[in-house]
């Protein structure tokens, strides 16, 4: 994201190489994980049919406001790798003339994204004393396993977290 | 009319050129692990080229776009560096070495310091042997000599293992050489849980069947099927989902399967990683160790030398070897590296013949033989063999070496021609139970 930064003076932070690497790197660093959970969420939102390369990153620019930007070739890479991990399963299709690789969440693939947007609302909310910001979850229809923030939903039927088998039926009417 | 048309085709041309070499840069950046996988190379640079042209043609508002289009929807695919960077990010890092990578290091450090330290006992019991030095000293001499071997074989093989670690190669990618290998020498390089050999469904099952009660699961609009946990070996059942296309809706079907069984039909039957890290070790160890103290008892022989160019040729061989397992299966580049081979492979047999003849009108090895044969018959009261005899011997055992070298040339020279003629042996063949 920084890349697009211009700077407008010389003596700005990133007017210099060192510290203009330094927060380039400190970006990229944190979005690596998010840009992860910002791709499978919108991926899951196509159960179905699937989302290609192109239009998912479309999608994720207009849903983020064009402040998540991946560089455009690097998601490929990102899909495969979480192809080849289980996560993510595809299919090949034409449209417009062109082949398209489809991706689908797999089971596994939704559990575990449960799990990283658990993981992820509670960091953000832990977090929040630090920041200048707060945070609400949503939890009147989520909860979050206490072993490992996996996010359930409180209409759900599940005894146990899917993710790491903890006991949760007691909780989840204490929550209630 | 013909002129538009003309520079249509040329800017048309101009674009696909640009393309073209974006993607070739890319090609040529990706992995060689990754490279060997023809298939899923033409799947990466297939999905890249849709994305610029999707791109381009949105920037064109729907019509053709330009070469300047084109130019910036590369600019902000990224380099293609970084594209190619992001495929060989695999491996949990653990220093400089994946954590996946490590078993196999360490291993191969295992290996390294049992062989060099048999040398070093070796060359301590001809010291021994030959009465020239007290038990102290020889001890010494031992230790200083395996450290020292150690430390340089220590040095080349994590070299090679941070190498392959930062090309992101996992043990798996190796698999393809160690196939047919007996099964001892190929659990050597199994260094993963097994578990993609157990059915998908039997892995979370094991650990949450002692806790998990039968419960109602969420219902999905699909159709639930009950888990399938075989205790046998053979016939498994893996869940399979499909997606059926019918005219307005897409469908989805859950059935049940035999898993697939993988059988291995050819292979090239050759562990180009083991002994390329072997013979690297094996060769570096010869050329350090003739000079070290543990070898003292050999004073003024050429004999030393000698073995300085074995281990010479032994360590060119590893190179060579080791770059074979980098490359998999770019045929030339693999062919290439197979022709290379032979090369310090025919050098063997003149360091073979040197030591019963005179070869490029150099004796000195021979006459050293002689020498220590001579000395052999007279110093050593078990020795019951005559200097002809064992002279005699020691031929037969160097015309054996030199056979084993032809044999070893000329197979190798087959293969060459059989990757010409047939290609890359068929990796796996699909059978259903």
């Amino acid at each position: 994201m920084l890349k697009k930064v211009k700077t407008f003076h010389p003596e700005a932070l990133i007017g210099t190489d060192h510290f203009r690497t330094y927060v380039e790197s400190f970006e990229s660093e944190l979005l690596r994980g998010i840009s992860t959970v910002a791709v499978l969420q919108i991926i899951k939102r196509y159960p179905r049919e699937g989302i290609y390369g192109y239009q998912l990153l479309k999608e994720l620019e207009e849903e983020t406001k064009n402040v998540l930007i991946i560089e455009e070739g690097t998601i490929y890479p990102l899909l495969r790798k979480m192809e080849k991990d289980g996560v993510l399963s595809s299919e090949k299709k034409e449209l417009g003339g062109r082949p398209r690789k489809y991706y689908i969440l797999t089971e596994e693939g939704i559990k575990l994204l449960n799990h990283m947007s658990g993981f992820f609302a509670k960091l953000l909310e832990a977090m929040s004393p630090l920041m200048d910001y707060q945070i609400v979850l949503p939890e009147d229809r989520f909860m979050y396993c206490p072993n490992c923030a996996n996010k359930i939903k409180l209409d759900d039927f599940a005894k146990f977290c899917e993710v790491c088998g903890l006991y949760i039926e007691e909780l989840k009417t204490q929550g209630e | 009319m013909s002129n538009e048309n003309n520079n249509n085709s040329n800017s048309s041309d101009r674009r696909q050129e640009l393309i073209k070499s974006f993607l070739d840069e890319v090609e040529r950046k990706l992995p060689f692990w990754l490279k060997d996988q023809k298939e899923d190379i033409n799947d990466i640079l297939e999905e890249l080229e849709t994305h610029i042209w999707d791109r381009a043609t949105e920037l064109a508002e729907g019509g053709e776009p330009s070469e300047e289009q084109i130019e910036l929807v590369i600019e902000l695919m990224g380099s293609p560096s970084k594209i190619a960077g992001e495929y060989k990010r695999r491996g949990k890092p653990k220093f400089y070495i994946t954590e996946e990578l490590f078993p196999l290091y360490q291993r191969f450090l295992i290996i390294a310091a049992i062989v060099l330290a048999s040398f070093n006992f070796l060359g301590m019991l001809f010291s021994f042997a030959g009465g020239n030095k007290g038990v102290g000293p020889l001890f010494r001499n031992f230790s200083q000599g395996f450290f020292i071997s150690f430390a340089i074989a220590l040095i080349l093989i994590t070299i090679q293992f941070v190498l392959l670690s930062r090309e992101g190669y996992l043990p798996e990618d190796f698999s393809r050489f160690t196939a047919r290998l007996p099964v001892t020498i190929r659990r050597f390089f199994e260094t993963r849980p097994k578990e993609a050999t157990k059915t998908a469904d039997s892995k979370p099952e094991v650990a949450a069947r002692s806790i998990v009660e039968p419960t109602t699961t969420e219902t999905t609009g699909s159709v639930s099927i009950p888990k399938v946990v075989l205790e046998t070996e053979k016939a498994k059942i893996v869940k399979e989902t499909i997606i059926v296309k019918e005219p307005s809706v897409i469908r989805e079907e859950r059935r049940l399967r035999p898993e697939r069984v993988v059988k291995y039909k050819r292979e090239l039957g050759r562990n180009y990683l083991s002994e390329g890290i072997t013979g690297m070790v094996f060769g570096a160890a010869l050329v350090i160790l003739p000079f070290l103290p543990v070898f003292d008892f050999m004073g003024d022989s050429p004999l030393r030398y000698w073995i300085v160019i074995l281990g010479g040729i032994s360590l060119t061989i590893g190179v060579i070897r080791f770059l074979q397992a980098l490359v998999g299966r770019l045929l030339r580049l693999q062919q290439g590296l197979m022709i290379l081979s032979v090369i310090p492979k025919a050098a063997y047999i003149p360091l073979w013949l040197s030591l019963i003849r005179a070869v490029f009108e150099y004796d000195g090895f021979y006459q050293e033989i002689l020498i220590k044969i001579d000395w052999l018959v007279t110093n050593v009261d078990w020795w019951w063999w005559g200097t002809e005899n064992t002279f005699l011997a020691l031929q037969i055992a160097v015309y054996i070496m030199i056979a084993i070298n032809a044999i070893s040339i000329l197979s190798e020279l087959t293969r060459i021609g059989r990757l010409e003629a047939e290609g890359f042996p068929i990796k796996e063949v699909e059978v259903y139970q």
